[in-house]
């Protein structure tokens, strides 16, 4: 999976180091002073992810939770995100990802007491609200989370903070820990989804639609809480009936009341990412066409194609038993 | 048979050594030659990042049907244990440590097509202690003196670049580096057999230019070029990429083959972006009762806004009744709903 592991000196002594060297017992490991002195340096070809990739282990500075974008979430509440991790090892040809850090590498930021703390800090500031974190923003919230052991410390801290929320957003199939944990009502599961075809061809290394779907089940089933991202919806002539499809899938598995939220969004980039996604996936013909410069300078379909799009996506989500409330959309 | 024209770079004449002793080069110029047998060039740069940028650059303007760059020779390994004195290796990332005499590796690399896992560091002075040997081994397991001023100068000038190194010598070994002149000649000579045994075995091909062999069609360039960028990018063969299915039908017309060729345009437009195509249908005709009578509309053409401007000039009295009549009982709930996403009408 890893090439080399690289290792602050600062964090060299955690036992959730030692954990995940115990993992990697045979791989070169080399001490730095602090992550950003040797990760993102370089401009690593982002591709190169899928033949070696390397491991960091640091420590988060600077600002360790951030004010999420406008309609990031759910209206109505403010939303945080926090950063315990950087890039992903699956491979969505959209992934935002491809155009933000300059290296493809795995970073993975163990100071989790100090982001908790701050999680406190920040959920003080709206007494009377009720506060969202999300954790997922650069990376998969599940995918490594066996390697990187941070589920039980955010289960903690969000036990002792009931008015507050977390988010965890994937799209693993990866539960084995999240499993082992006492579900909270505040710590939500989100699971981003995409019609079987869609996501094989768009989501590369991911885990097959039927994986999380079970994934799912198995967590509703065990009493956690669980939410829907339809997002990014990437048209194709069939979309109606894919997503048709789908959900008929999910509903045979999951009542959708049981679900939380789902939330609705269109594919968009920044215009960075737009460059690195033409040039990483030149063959993708869906990313080229009809896309333009929108509103807040990201590069989406037109209003009235988006529109549409979402207009189908939530009819059909209303036609297996989403209410009204249930639904809301994404970056729009 | 059509070979690429390509250039082979070393740093010093002693890696060039068999090239020059087994082919028929000609001089061009200083440190530089050509073999008409092979159609390769061949230059001796000198050593450093810098005399590989200049030299490179002027040798593919100098001579710009160079379509592709091999840079050979020696260079050190960082890390003893992953690779071995004597391996050829195909480079994949390029990257530079920083001139001045700060810590770390430039932000910008290169990358090859190479299909390998090694990767390399150019390093603007000669490594001279294990420190910083140890720190460039963070980013790369080879270091050499010029590969990436010939990736940038191809970069610059769209050229291909390959890049194959043989590793000589160990930069945290530092006695090894007087071994290394003693076997240059025979590195030389391994450089050359890989060469001819391993990139260029049968000298391949010029890449053919997209080729558009249907019958039946007549294409200005400009039509060429659209259809090029309809089908899927890399694709050399039209006849190949086109539906046949749709093509037999646009060919079994009986229309001129100017016609034809929009059609196809057309077509394959559609094909690519029906939703584009069923937009365009619907603006045209929640606008025509005011473009039927001689209202021009200006609209976003990126429809993000539906603002809508519009003006008209008239001679004759019947035409303002018209027109009054026509913006009167225009529908602008049903262009506000456009922007809603109401595509189905
Ligand atoms: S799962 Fe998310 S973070 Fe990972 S590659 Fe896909 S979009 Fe990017």
């Amino acid at each position: 999976m890893f090439d080399r592991i690289f290792i602050e000196q600062e964090v060299k002594d955690l036992p959730a180091t030692e954990k995940i060297l115990r993992t990697f017992p045979d791989l070169p490991i080399t001490e730095i002073d602090q992550v950003d002195k040797v990760f993102g340096q370089v401009k690593k070809p982002y591709l190169q992810k899928r033949e070696t990739l390397n491991l960091f282990l640091g420590k988060k500075r600077g600002q360790l939770v951030k004010e999420a974008p406008e309609a990031y979430g759910a209206a109505g509440a403010p939303h945080y995100y926090f950063v315990h991790a950087y890039n992903c090892i699956y491979e969505c040809q959209y992934c935002y990802l491809q155009g933000y850090f300059h290296s493809p590498d795995i970073v993975l930021f163990l100071n989790h007491a100090e982001i908790a703390e701050e999680i406190h800090r920040v959920a003080d500031q709206h007494p009377d609200q009720t506060v969202w974190f999300h954790a997922g923003e650069f990376s998969d919230s599940l995918a490594l989370s066996h390697l990187s052991g941070e589920l039980d410390f955010y289960f903690d801290c969000f036990k002792k903070r009931p008015t507050a929320k977390l988010e965890l957003r994937t799209k693993s199939a990866n539960i084995r820990e999240l499993l082992k944990l006492e579900p909270a009502p505040n710590i939500i599961t989100s699971f981003s989804l995409s019609p079987d075809k869609a996501s094989k061809h768009f989501d590369l290394k991911t885990p097959p639609l039927k994986a999380r779907l079970a994934a799912m089940k198995a967590l509703s089933d065990a009493g956690h809480p669980l939410a829907i991202h339809l997002d990014p919806i990437i048209y194709q002539p069939n979309f109606i009936e894919a997503y048709d499809q789908m959900l008929s899938q999910l509903t045979n598995q999951i009542d959708l009341n049981r679900i939380q939220y789902i939330s609705l969004g269109v594919v968009r980039f920044t215009k960075d990412v737009y460059r690195e996604v033409r040039n990483n996936y030149p063959q993708t013909s869906e990313f080229r066409g009809n896309f333009k410069t929108s509103f807040d300078g990201k590069v989406r379909y037109d209003r009235p194609t988006r529109m549409y799009i979402l207009n189908q996506v939530k009819a059909l989500c209303s036609k297996y038993g989403a209410s009204e409330d249930q639904i809301y959309l994404c970056m729009e | 048979m059509i070979t690429t024209p390509t250039l082979l770079c070393f740093a010093h004449g002693l890696e060039a050594k068999a090239f020059l002793q087994n082919l028929d080069f000609q001089p061009l110029g200083t440190e530089f030659y050509h073999s008409t047998s092979k159609d390769l060039y061949l230059s001796v740069t000198g050593e450093g990042p810098l005399k590989a940028l200049s030299q490179t650059l002027q040798h593919l303007t100098q001579h710009p049907r160079i379509r592709k760059v091999v840079n050979m020779g020696l260079c050190g390994g960082l890390s003893e244990g992953s690779q071995s004195i004597g391996d050829i290796l195909d480079v994949r990332t390029i990257y530079s440590d920083r001139p001045d005499d700060e810590q770390g590796v430039q932000f910008h690399s290169f990358s090859t097509n190479a299909e390998s896992r090694v990767d390399l560091v150019t390093a603007w002075r000669r490594i001279t202690s294990i420190e910083k040997a140890q720190e460039l081994a963070r980013f790369a397991q080879l270091v050499d003196r010029e590969a990436w001023g010939h990736a940038y100068a191809c970069k610059q000038l769209s050229r291909d670049f390959q890049c194959k190194k043989i590793v000589s010598d160990f930069a945290t070994n530092l006695e090894q580096c007087f071994e290394v002149r003693a076997k240059a000649l025979e590195y030389s000579q391994a450089l050359f057999e890989h060469y001819f045994s391993v990139i260029e075995p049968d000298f391949p091909t010029q890449p053919p230019e997209f080729d558009f062999d249907i019958k039946g069609f007549y294409l200005t360039n400009q039509q060429l070029s659209q259809i090029k960028k309809l089908l899927p990018e890399g694709t050399k063969k039209a006849s190949l990429a086109i539906d046949t299915i749709l093509l037999a039908g646009i060919l079994g017309s009986e229309e001129h083959p100017k016609k034809r060729t929009q059609r196809l345009i057309e077509a394959l437009r559609q094909s690519q972006h029906p939703l584009e195509d069923r937009l365009q249908n619907q603006v045209n005709q929640r606008l025509q009762p005011l473009t039927d009578q001689g209202w021009t509309v200006t609209f976003d053409r990126d429809l993000e806004s539906p603002r809508l401007e519009i003006k008209t000039s008239f001679d004759r009295p019947e035409e303002v009744q018209a027109r009054s009549r026509a913006l009167a009982s225009f529908d602008i709930q049903s262009w506000l709903r456009l922007f809603e996403g109401e595509l189905d009408v």
